[in-house]
């Protein structure tokens, strides 16, 4: 008799407030890569009628949460705090992947959870620019403590749509100890991965950092939006990359990863 | 901070009392540049006002309620500020800070406006536990430096900061006077 072995997909958690609008394309970059993401309210969760116990990864995706009124992430950041933080801290203490996109890496930071648990060091403030930022930027793979990004070329393009984007970090000591602890997963470069100012770097984030993981590397935040780079044929360049034979794009090899930990 | 020591009408600490009327500044820390404020100083030039010289920008929240100081201090250091970038004032605490030479301009919304970050604020403030507070708006701050006279700010004010159709402004500070 032949035996198979069926393989385990992660149940991924999208959390949702008012506002959010990249629910839809992270639930379906998640199905894509092998999960099985369910979109879910935050107030069926405060509710109790859903536990994130019942999840392996909780992702919290790109949008305008509460309108970014007060400031982006902040009132979504209040209200995990207020309401299910004991919940994300056990997630986070069993060794669960968090991941954070764009408007859900503002709410990280901004909630205390990123890049040190407890309280906020770093946050993201309005781009140097002043003006909301939509395009494809070029990033340098740093050789961080996360295993999400395992695998990839040195330097990868992905879009960022953002205004509030620019790391800020409490004081000097707490970047060196980001720098120190390994926690950088990509910061914005030129073409040729050099790091330089505007617009490569589209926001005047602190050393051009792009995205930070915790101290385990299961904790992951980023402004730029993998979910938007699922397929070659997404990048505005991809008939002149000499790659475009491929069919998947750097972030579909992101979300394959997040489901690969399980495996 | 020092500036928690000012407050409208000196309620005192926990101690509940009538309905009162709070304004709190929440402004960049002076290390995060104010790119608003840059902005604004772009849009001024181009008014023909070349004697402006530096714009700095704030938030302002206008609170109702019976909070205790305690619970005012947590809407403004847990709901308003940005701990890492940003700093706040009580009262017009934030104006003798920010130090001489600036005019200063309030910009609120008119009675009847739909003012939805103050509604965004009331639901973090309930969410936080906090049911003493009972309404808020919300307005911009605008320190304006330069030799500017009074048809200058009021220039400043009509063509730049405010749309009269939706907005009052007030010159809360003026170096003419």
């Amino acid at each position: 008799m032949e035996v198979r072995f069926e393989m385990v997909k992660p149940r991924i958690l999208v959390m949702r407030v008012a506002g959010t609008n990249c629910d839809r394309e992270t639930e379906w970059a998640f199905r894509l890569a092998g999960g099985l993401p369910q979109r879910v309210h935050i107030n069926r969760i405060k509710r109790g009628e859903v536990k994130m116990r019942d999840y392996q990864v909780l992702v919290i995706p790109g949008g305008f949460s509460y309108g970014d009124d007060i400031s982006a992430g902040k009132v979504f950041a209040n209200e995990i705090r207020h309401n299910i933080g004991n919940d994300i801290n056990l997630f986070i203490e069993e060794g669960k992947p968090v991941i954070g996109i764009c408007n859900g890496f503002q709410v990280l930071v901004k909630a205390g959870i990123l890049p040190y648990p407890g309280r906020q060091s770093v946050t993201l403030g309005w781009n140097g620019s002043a003006r909301f930022e939509d395009r494809w930027v070029h990033l340098k793979i740093e050789e961080s403590v996360s295993p999400f990004f395992r695998g990839f070329p040195p330097v990868i393009k992905l879009p960022v749509a953002h205004a509030e984007g620019n790391l800020i970090t409490e004081n000097e000591d707490v970047l060196k100890k980001i720098e120190n602890d390994r926690l950088v997963i990509f910061r914005y470069c030129a073409p040729d991965g050099t790091l330089k100012g505007y617009p490569y770097n589209p926001n005047g984030s602190t050393a051009n950092i792009a995205g930070l993981a915790s101290a385990s590397g299961l904790v992951v935040g980023m402004m730029p939006h993998p979910e938007r780079a699922l397929f070659r044929c997404f990048y505005p360049d991809w008939h002149r990359d000499e790659k475009n034979g491929d069919v998947f794009g750097y972030g579909y090899m992101f979300f394959k990863n997040v489901v690969n930990f399980f495996r | 901070m020092s500036a928690i020591a000012f407050m409208v009408n000196s309620v005192h600490i926990n101690n509940m009392e009538k309905e009162k009327l709070f304004l709190i500044e929440v402004r960049n820390k002076t290390r995060v540049t104010d790119v608003f404020g840059y902005m604004i100083k772009k849009d001024i030039m181009e008014t023909g006002i070349q004697e402006i010289e530096e714009v700095l920008t704030s938030s302002l929240y206008r609170l109702k309620g019976v909070c205790c100081h305690r619970e005012l201090i947590r809407i403004a250091e847990e709901i308003l500020i940005d701990a890492v970038a940003q700093d706040y004032f009580l009262d017009n605490s934030g104006i003798r800070k920010r130090g001489a030479g600036y005019n200063v301009i309030d910009v609120f919304y008119k009675e009847g406006v739909t003012d939805t970050v103050a509604e965004t604020v009331m639901t973090a403030v309930k969410d936080a536990g906090i049911k003493n507070l009972f309404s808020a708006s919300t307005g911009k701050r605008y320190y304006l430096k330069g030799r500017l006279n009074r048809q200058d700010i009021e220039t400043i004010c009509m063509k730049v900061l405010v749309n009269p159709l939706i907005q009052n402004y007030s010159v809360v500070k003026d170096n003419n006077a």
